[in-house]
């Protein structure tokens, strides 16, 4: 698919639309992570501080330890655990262990003021103790409850919160990428839509349909200034175009006057052999300003091929008025095939143009006594046949070029007869073939769409 | 037989009424259509070339104002536009033939003549056709000046075909001549005739001939 090319649009938007996700989820995770960290820690002096305070509730009451030693017999402190409860005077009034309110009492950690302090290399095995000192009054006045734990279980709290989104949720994460790329690029060919559509209208721009133009509705704004400028091109080419065929037509039309009066100047001369050769040239030249003109009309005219006209009676007219040429030039010609009307929709006038073409042809490169054949086809054809020499293998495929010729033959036409056939068939739907005459000679055909083949 | 040409080109009209007189005719050549007015009043011609783009005016105009004055004249038109508007334009004004520039004057010749050979024409008298000459109002035919004995619809036939010397003349067009609306057809009459003044005009030696067109209809062409 052309869209998901490396240089396409698509590919480059979705690219960095890739990168910026990187970064943001790297970002993202990042500070999650820090806060997480700066999270665990008040966490965990937190729970001190909630262990500290349960254990100043049990002695407020009475004064007594009971139920102090009740709680830690049940089980309710971790085995890290370390606490000790001073009086006012920094007397221990019950403790963990010795070596630990020894420890506080000689860090003077009661009269420090701080609420939370660390206790490094401390106990067996030396750990680096964390801890929070709670002053509270109860029925033994003001004490201080002091609780420490290892600092290992802080990072113990930590990892276990790491691993939880690690387990539960990181996963999502790619996923959500993925997800958002695709979104992304999906939105991305979605927004190109149009941009394809005005691809697929400058495609369809032919020198025979100058007059379109890229459709402006509903483009993205940052296209819009690009079709606008192209449409302006196409404007001005067109101007020039315009003009160049108006040249072309005017040319031919201006040259009409003068070609006839040298047309009928050399007629007027004396028979010899310099003049007859002259008249022959003007003759070339007249068939060239009528071809000339007749392509200029046929480009810059939009023709009318929706009337109904019958094939055989523009046969008959074409036959009837190339008969006296033909036969001047030794020639028979007939008209065969369809006895009643063949109707076609069509543009009379260029149809019998092209007819007129083909058969101008055939006496020309007929060089035969066998009679041209115009056979009417009531399927809706005309062919046009000759006994002549035929069309060489080689040459088939060039004959309907414009300004095609022979490479052999001595050049008598414009080449452009068989082009102007080609044409005018072509803006009536039809084809101009050429086939073997069977039993020696060519047949041009031209075949006319029926009126169910028109509809499709 | 006397023509008018009515073309702006000046030399254009030279050349014309040069070769015109070669072929036998007697041309007068003006530049204006109001000119062509004057000319018109003065002499009674036999038959009018005119040009579509005259300076004052298009020649349509001035076609419209002879046939208002109620003249039959035969009018040929002459045009640089070959558009079918056009030519059909030219036709509906009241033009009995158009030709398209550049023109041989062979053509020009010929459509000349067919004009004038219409019943009432300058030559729709007395039709000739190489050494073939037919009296339409005698119905006789003289070929190489000695009389030839036709049937009435043989010598209609040769009418129609010297009528349009040179041209095909479709073979329906002969039927509905040749035969009445109540009149039986046999599908092969007109050949049949054909056939039969063929033979005849061969035999007295005749330096016209008769083509058939297969599927169209016949024509007669002088010997060269």
């Amino acid at each position: 698919m052309r869209w998901l090319h490396a240089d396409s649009l698509q590919m480059k938007l979705a690219r960095r639309l890739a990168a910026l996700f990187m970064v943001t989820t790297i970002i993202l995770v990042g500070a999650f992570l820090y806060l997480s960290y700066d999270l665990a820690g008040s966490l965990s002096r937190g729970d001190l501080f909630d262990i500290s305070e349960e254990l100043a509730e049990e002695i407020e009451d009475d004064g007594q330890f009971d139920k102090v030693n009740e709680l830690i017999a049940r089980g309710w402190l971790r085995e890290h655990t370390r606490y000790a409860i001073f009086d006012t005077h920094g007397g221990v009034l019950f403790s963990s262990d010795i070596q630990f309110s020894d420890n506080v009492s000689a860090r003077e950690i009661l009269s420090s003021g701080d609420e939370s302090f660390r206790l490094d290399n401390f106990g067996t095995p030396p750990q680096n103790y964390l801890g929070v000192v709670n002053f509270e009054r109860s029925e033994a006045g003001r004490i201080a409850v002091v609780v420490a734990e290892p600092e290992q279980s802080e990072q113990d709290l930590l990892n276990g919160i790491m691993w939880d989104i690690v387990y539960k949720a990181a996963w999502f994460v790619p996923v959500f990428i993925a997800l958002s790329l695709l979104v992304g690029v999906l939105a991305i060919r979605n927004g190109l839509q149009p941009l394809r559509r005005t691809a697929a209208e400058a495609a369809a721009i032919q020198p025979d349909a100058m007059s379109a133009r890229l459709g402006t509705v509903n483009l993205p704004s940052e296209i819009y200034p690009l079709v606008a400028a192209v449409n302006g091109a196409l404007d001005r080419l067109e101007s020039g175009f315009e003009q160049q065929r108006r040249f072309t037509a005017n040319a031919a039309h201006e040259l009409r006057t003068p070609l006839a009066i040298i047309t009928g100047a050399i007629e007027g001369m004396s028979d010899n052999d310099r003049v007859s050769k002259l008249r022959q040239d003007v003759a070339r030249m007249n068939r060239l300003v009528e071809q000339l003109l007749h392509v200029a009309r046929l480009d810059s005219l939009v023709m009318d091929t929706d009337t109904d006209m019958d094939l055989r009676a523009v046969a008959l007219q074409v036959v009837e008025s190339m008969a006296p040429l033909a036969i001047a030039r030794g020639q028979e010609i007939e008209l065969t095939g369809a006895a009643t009307a063949v109707t076609v929709k069509g543009n009379g006038h260029d149809i019998e143009d092209s007819v007129r073409n083909l058969v101008e042809n055939a006496i020309i490169h007929g060089h035969s006594t066998a009679p041209i054949e115009v056979r009417v086809g009531m399927e809706g054809s005309i062919s046009v046949c000759d006994r002549g020499p035929g069309v060489a293998i080689e040459d088939r495929a060039h004959i309907f070029d414009r300004f095609w010729h022979r490479q052999s033959a001595a050049g008598s036409g414009a080449g452009l007869g068989l082009a102007i056939v080609q044409e005018i068939m072509k803006l009536h739907g039809a084809t101009a073939r050429y086939e073997e005459n069977p039993g020696g000679g060519s047949c041009f055909v031209l075949r006319f769409p029926t009126a169910d083949q028109r509809k499709r | 037989m006397r023509l008018l040409v009515v073309e702006d080109d000046v030399r254009l009209s030279e050349v014309l009424v040069e070769n015109l007189q070669k072929s036998g005719f007697v041309a007068d050549a003006v530049h204006y259509a109001c000119q062509a007015h004057g000319a018109l009043q003065n002499i009674a011609y036999d038959a009018v070339i005119l040009d579509r783009g005259l300076p004052d005016g298009d020649g349509l105009e001035l076609l419209q104002q002879i046939r208002t004055c109620g003249s039959n004249v035969p009018i040929l038109i002459l045009t640089a536009r070959d558009a079918v508007e056009d030519r059909v334009a030219g036709l509906d004004n009241g033009a009995d033939d158009y030709l398209v520039k550049p023109f041989a004057t062979e053509e020009l010749v010929s459509r000349l003549k067919a004009l004038l050979r219409r019943p009432g024409g300058a030559l729709g008298r007395r039709l000739v056709a190489g050494n073939v000459i037919l009296d339409t109002i005698g119905r006789d035919i003289q070929i190489d000046n000695r009389p030839v004995e036709l049937s009435r619809r043989e010598i209609s036939v040769l009418e129609h075909l010297m009528r349009r010397l040179g041209r095909v003349v479709p073979k329906e067009l002969l039927e509905e001549k040749l035969y009445g609306f109540g009149e039986e057809l046999e599908s092969n009459a007109v050949p049949v005739h054909v056939h039969h003044l063929r033979r005849k005009l061969e035999r007295a030696r005749a330096t016209a001939s008769i083509h058939t067109v297969r599927g169209v209809g016949y024509l007669l062409t002088e010997d060269s």
